[in-house]
């Protein structure tokens, strides 16, 4: 038996607030090392405050976290010669050209493989010559990730990669991180939840400020079903029903939910037959992770209206 | 140092036309520098002050724009998540500034005081002084905004709206005049509150630095630069004119080297004047001074005043600290001295119309002489001890004196002008005085007891030694002819002395507000 190691990435009850305003509330989460980690939610959930935090771009009202072992407020300096990072806001040194910031940032890192640089400028045909107040936002984005992949990072912080970018140079930058899979722990924040579901091996859900949930992608994939069963027409839908059960629906005889605890068929159908003694020609089917999202989201704005409105949800 | 070296390389690439800039307008004010201390009023000077402007804005550019390469306000900036060391990126800032600020400017004042005459090695403590002074007022000041901006925009609308700032607190402190009791001169603080504001701006400026550079906590940058700059007025509104300001003239001791009395002979001396500050009544108190110890002079460099009723009433004012109110006093000048009241309109209703007691106390500089210098006056430059290098102007009726960094000694002048114009040579200076001119004396060194906190950009200052005319009303001066023996007695700081008068019972006039009363 070997014993666990440190985690990649680690936050205890970390929060931010601005004001009366809190962006980030109690987020406790471990990142396993070897892993890729996507951490989604809504536009506002918190998603870059969360990362800023743990790149020490800011500071936390309250709470910890720590990144390779280093507290995020120890986060500068030689301890960024294992962390790479690429935002999508994040500034450029514009008047460069691709190769004068390579050229700069080489001697930053003991580790800059120079073969792996050469490596990417090929795979990502980034021109060299050329200023990066001249490229493309795609081509700067690739620029960004070569200047974080080059000397090896045992972590790669990424906020919103992917955002507006074409098909093409997302797969090209989604191949530049699979490659790397094994020997750097991603985490990243995104919206592109189908490109994020081909390679996350880990997902956390942030919903205004708190983390909703974080867990392996596969026993998120296993826990969320979407269920489908037939009922006698006359059958009402019990007034409480389990918390699990996600967006309710019912069009005539058909009710449909999503189960956010699924743990086999025959458990779901026990359960459902509790409520429903009619219940009969049952459909259990996988949900995408863009689906998960979704039926997240609805049933949080839903819980929030009902809420405001006085009416259980 | 491999990163400091790393990222000087890549800023010099990156503010090489900037550099080049500032290279270019530096080599332009060593040439029009020189042209300009032949005259103290014309063309060429106009030109180098301008040229010395773009020197002083194209550094401050470089600064700005070189702290904003790396940015410390913000969160998105690209080489936060660099592994920068902060005391290296700090060091490679400070030695670009070093480089391109204060290398060129020592090598440009080096090659100004040798062009003017003036010896490198003598000049090097006042020219580390105006090093500190370019720090202080330029370099830190540049620094410190551009740390807690985002952009050279967002930074020089800073800099607009301090200068808004400031110029707004100045008329709140005009407007409130009569509460200090000032009378809408700019009062000038005693050396030792200008070193106070130095220190404040030394510590405070530089511990924002390091905050940001450290830490990168605008807020709370933002916050020590508010508390400096109210820090900063608060000394020079304030302290300035409390009874702090006295605290190095010794009060209390009675080991002055003259008396000083209010002469209550004079019935004029106590009209009102037409006020300049219509916020507060004048009087001209004329004085008696005696009992001059032999050889010394005093300038008198604050002054504070009490005043106190039969009825009981006392109020005194705060120090004020208006040098432009009092001349050297030697022996024979000093009959015509009068003293300033600046009465608040608050105050007024108080002590005017009936006997007032007033003492009056005095803060001084006590100066000693240095042996005097004479010379006849030639047609070329000549090195005079304690001033500079002293020319007759083309007129002939002035000298012209050049200095480095504005380091003159206070200097009594004294020469026979004539009251013919010359004819140009040196045999031809009139054997007798001129009647109409018989004595005439200026003073060099505007700077003797003020310190300028502005830094010079030039080492080479200009004073003019010009004739006064015999009498006040007199518009003619006189020319200096060639061989015309003039005498230079320089004086040196002794001392801070603190002299009272003895209370003297007047009475001050009414008048209306903002009249004029009296002969």
């Amino acid at each position: 038996m070997t014993a666990p190691s440190a985690p990649s990435i680690a936050t205890h009850a970390l929060t931010r607030r601005y004001g009366s305003h809190e962006a980030l509330r109690d987020v406790t989460l471990s990142v396993e090392p070897g892993s890729v980690y996507a951490l989604v939610g809504p536009n506002g959930a918190g998603k870059t405050t969360l990362i800023q935090l743990l790149m020490n771009l800011q500071p936390a009202t309250s709470g910890s976290s720590e990144l390779l072992g280093v507290p995020s407020a120890h986060v500068r300096g030689a301890a960024l010669n294992r962390i790479g990072y690429v935002s999508e806001s994040q500034e450029m040194p514009l008047w460069m050209t691709v190769g004068g910031m390579l050229d700069y940032l080489r001697p930053f890192y003991p580790t800059w493989d120079a073969g792996l640089e050469r490596q990417l400028v090929t795979d990502f045909a980034l021109p060299l010559t050329r200023k990066l107040k001249h490229l493309s936002r795609g081509m700067r984005m690739k620029a960004a990730f070569l200047s974080a992949l080059c000397y090896r990072p045992a972590l790669l912080v990424l906020d919103e990669p992917f955002s507006g970018l074409d098909p093409l140079v997302r797969d090209e930058l989604i191949q530049g991180l699979l490659d790397r899979i094994g020997e750097t722990t991603i985490f990243l924040s995104s919206h592109d939840l189908a490109e994020i579901e081909s390679f996350a091996s880990h997902v956390g859900y942030l919903e205004q400020g708190s983390l909703v949930f974080s867990e392996e992608m596969t026993t998120l994939s296993n826990r969320f079903r979407r269920v489908e069963f037939q009922v006698d027409p006359a059958t009402a839908i019990p007034s409480r029903l389990p918390a699990t059960w996600l967006g309710v629906e019912r069009s005539g005889s058909l009710v449909r939910f999503t189960d956010s605890s699924f743990h086999s068929d025959s458990e779901a159908v026990a359960q459902v037959e509790s409520l429903f003694p009619s219940a009969g020609n049952f459909e259990f089917v996988p949900l995408s992770l863009r689906s998960i999202f979704l039926a997240n989201a609805r049933s949080q704005g839903a819980q929030r209206a009902a809420a405001n409105s006085g009416v259980p949800a | 140092m491999t990163q400091i070296i790393n990222i000087l390389r890549k800023d010099i690439r990156h503010l090489r036309l900037e550099i080049l800039a500032s290279v270019a307008v530096l080599l332009l004010f060593l040439v029009v520098e020189p042209r300009a201390w032949a005259e103290l009023y014309g063309s060429a000077l106009s030109a180098s002050q301008i040229v010395a402007g773009l020197v002083c804005v194209s550094w401050g550019i470089i600064i700005l724009r070189l702290v904003h390469a790396e940015r410390l306000a913000g969160s998105n900036q690209f080489w936060t998540t660099r592994p920068y060391e902060w005391p290296k990126l700090l060091a490679a800032k400070a030695l670009f500034v070093i480089l391109f600020v204060y290398v060129p400017l020592v090598l440009a004042q080096f090659y100004l005081l040798h062009h003017a005459g003036f010896s490198i090695a003598a000049n090097l403590s006042p020219l580390l002084h105006n090093l500190l002074r370019v720090t202080c007022v330029l370099v830190l000041p540049l620094a410190c905004i551009a740390a807690v901006t985002t952009s050279f925009g967002q930074a020089a609308l800073s800099l607009l709206g301090f200068a808004v700032l400031l110029a707004a607190l100045q008329s709140a402190f005009n407007y409130l005049g009569s509460v200090s009791a000032t009378i809408g001169l700019p009062r000038r603080a005693p050396l030792f509150i200008l070193s106070a504001e130095f220190a404040i701006v030394v510590a405070f400026l530089s511990a924002v630095l390091l905050l940001q550079y450290s830490r990168r906590l605008t807020m709370k940058s933002i916050a020590i630069l508010g508390s400096a700059v109210v820090l900063l007025i608060a000394t020079q509104q304030i302290l300035a004119g409390s009874a702090a300001a006295a605290s190095g003239y010794a009060t209390g001791v009675s080991d002055a080297p003259a008396s000083i009395a209010i002469d209550t002979s004079k019935r004029q001396a106590f009209s009102m004047w037409l006020p300049r500050n219509t916020r507060t009544a004048m009087y001209a108190v004329p004085l008696q001074f005696s009992n001059f110890t032999p050889g010394v002079t005093l300038s008198l460099e604050a002054q504070r005043y009490t005043l106190t009723t039969a009825e009981g009433y006392t109020w005194t004012s705060n120090w004020l600290t208006d040098y432009s109110f009092f001349d050297s006093l030697r022996p024979k000048s000093s009959s015509s001295l009068r003293s300033f009241l600046d009465i608040p309109w608050s105050v007024y209703p108080h002590v005017a119309g009936h006997p007032v007691s007033i003492r009056i106390e005095f803060l001084a500089s006590q100066l000693a002489n240095d042996t005097p210098y004479t010379y006849s006056l030639p047609n070329e430059a000549h090195s005079v001890p304690h001033v500079g290098v002293c020319k007759l102007d083309d007129a002939e009726e002035n000298l012209l004196c050049r200095g480095a960094f504005g380091n003159f000694s206070l200097v009594d002048v004294s020469t026979t002008g004539s009251p013919d114009p010359c004819d140009g040579s040196a045999d031809a200076a009139p054997t007798t005085p001129a009647p109409l001119i018989p004595e005439t004396g200026s003073l060099v060194g505007t700077r003797r007891l003020t310190q300028n906190p502005m830094p010079e950009i030039s080492p080479v200052m200009i004073n003019m030694v010009h004739l006064n005319p015999p009498h006040p009303n007199d518009q003619r001066t006189g020319y200096l002819c060639p061989g015309t023996p003039v005498t230079f007695a320089a004086k040196h700081f002794e001392r801070h002395v603190y002299i009272a008068t003895p209370p003297a019972t007047i009475t001050l006039n009414e008048a209306p507000r903002g009249g004029r009363v009296g002969p």
